[in-house]
């Protein structure tokens, strides 16, 4: 079976779309070593998916050579030391979004799709052309945005634009960086919220935690580590990947406010499924 | 405070949680119209085109139409209330 292309996006810039990639990249190939996991970094001028997973170095080719044919795709791929199921198609850093087109994506995707089960791509911010070329192979869309105004606004504009493609993509919701705390005191909006104003599927939360910092100095995806903090990004990025694949994993409780929410939410669980 | 006000006590702290809710409903809702491109005086327009149509088959209470765009889910809808008198004669 041809493989899936999931999307991540978010309109607005530094909200987590990489972070969010990497992570849930690793965890899905750590998961299960016969899914074949490949990531591109679309950031075309902007590259970074290479340096939170760590690859920075292995780079010999990228996206721009591939589809210019100055290689072939597979030799222009990364491979993942850690997971030899996972491999990095990095994006080109001395050139722009209009090196490749939206035709291009499509036939070097219908490529990809033979030789992997899972292809998740990494958006930059903005709805210009490197927003059109990541969308348009893309068969589900993760929208990542963070619990403030300007992330949702941003959000809700992307996914207007998603719906108005020709093909059905669906859209997924991912709030990243939440801070328990500061929406247990009414001082940051809730899951909630953001789930009511968006009106998309939830398909994870993931808290603020420093740790994604640290990880991402030593290019070690935090959810690539062997144990995780209950209730951490890392296991929040695990949780993602295991529904991602149809398994059923309740919301994480992080406070009381939260607890009604997240009681109606587990009960529709079933819901996330789409592999 | 007037005298409801001194009814139903001191007005509930608005959090901020609440206030970034509700402007962002609100700009998220404009947003959408301006996609659709629709501002309100093109709504207007089409209230108004809409009457004489609709006048053409019934008499209708114009003082009392209503209409707006309302939220649906992540769908906008045109909803348009025109009170009928009687149907007019063909
Ligand atoms: N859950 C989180 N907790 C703490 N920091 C985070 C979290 N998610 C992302 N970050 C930080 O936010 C910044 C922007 O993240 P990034 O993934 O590069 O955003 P984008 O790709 O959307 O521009 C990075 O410095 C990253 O370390
Ligand atoms: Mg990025």
């Amino acid at each position: 079976m041809p493989g899936k292309t999931i999307l991540f996006t978010s309109g607005k810039g530094g909200v987590g779309k990489t972070t969010s990639t990497a992570n849930i990249g690793v965890a899905l190939a750590s998961q299960d070593p016969n899914i074949n996991v490949c990531m591109i970094d679309m950031d075309i001028g902007l590259r970074n998916l290479d340096i939170q997973l760590g690859l920075e170095n292995r780079i010999v080719y990228n996206i721009v050579d591939v589809v210019e044919g100055a290689c072939k795709a597979r030799q222009a791929l990364v491979k993942d030391k850690r997971l030899p199921n996972l491999a990095l198609l990095p994006a080109a850093q001395t050139r722009d979004k209009s090196a490749v087109s939206p035709e291009q994506m499509i036939t070097l995707i219908a490529e990809l799709r033979e030789m992997f089960d899972l292809i998740l791509i990494d958006s930059p911010a903005g709805i210009e052309q490197g927003f059109y070329n990541s969308v348009a192979a893309a068969d589900e869309a993760i929208i990542v945005s963070t619990p403030e105004m300007s992330a949702v606004r941003d959000a809700d504009r992307v996914i207007g634009l998603l719906e108005a493609q020709n093909r059905k993509i669906n859209c997924w919701l991912v709030i990243n960086r939440l801070r328990p705390a500061m929406v247990q005191s009414n001082d940051m909006m809730g899951v909630d919220d953001v789930v009511e104003i968006l009106n998309i599927k939830l398909l994870g939360v993931i808290p603020e935690d420093e740790r994604i910092i640290v990880s991402t100095n030593k290019g070690e995806p935090l959810a690539l580590a062997k144990s995780h903090k209950p209730n951490g990004a890392g296991q929040a990025y695990q949780n993602i990947a295991l529904r991602l694949t149809g398994v059923e994993v309740p919301l994480m409780v992080f406070g009381e406010s939260e607890n009604i929410f997240v009681k109606q939410f587990n009960k529709l669980k079933a819901l996330i499924k789409f592999s | 405070m007037g005298l409801l006000g001194w009814l139903t006590g001191p007005p509930k702290d608005v959090t901020s949680r609440d206030e970034a809710k509700k402007r962002l409903q609100l700009t998220i809702f404009h947003d959408r119209m301006e996609v659709m491109e629709l501002p309100p005086d093109r709504l207007n327009a089409l209230r108004d085109e809409l009457l004489l149509v609709i006048a053409k088959y019934f008499e209708v209470d114009i003082g009392r139409t209503e209409c707006t765009l309302e939220q649906d889910e992540r769908e906008v809808a045109f909803v348009a209330n025109i009170p009928v008198k009687r149907l007019r004669g063909s």
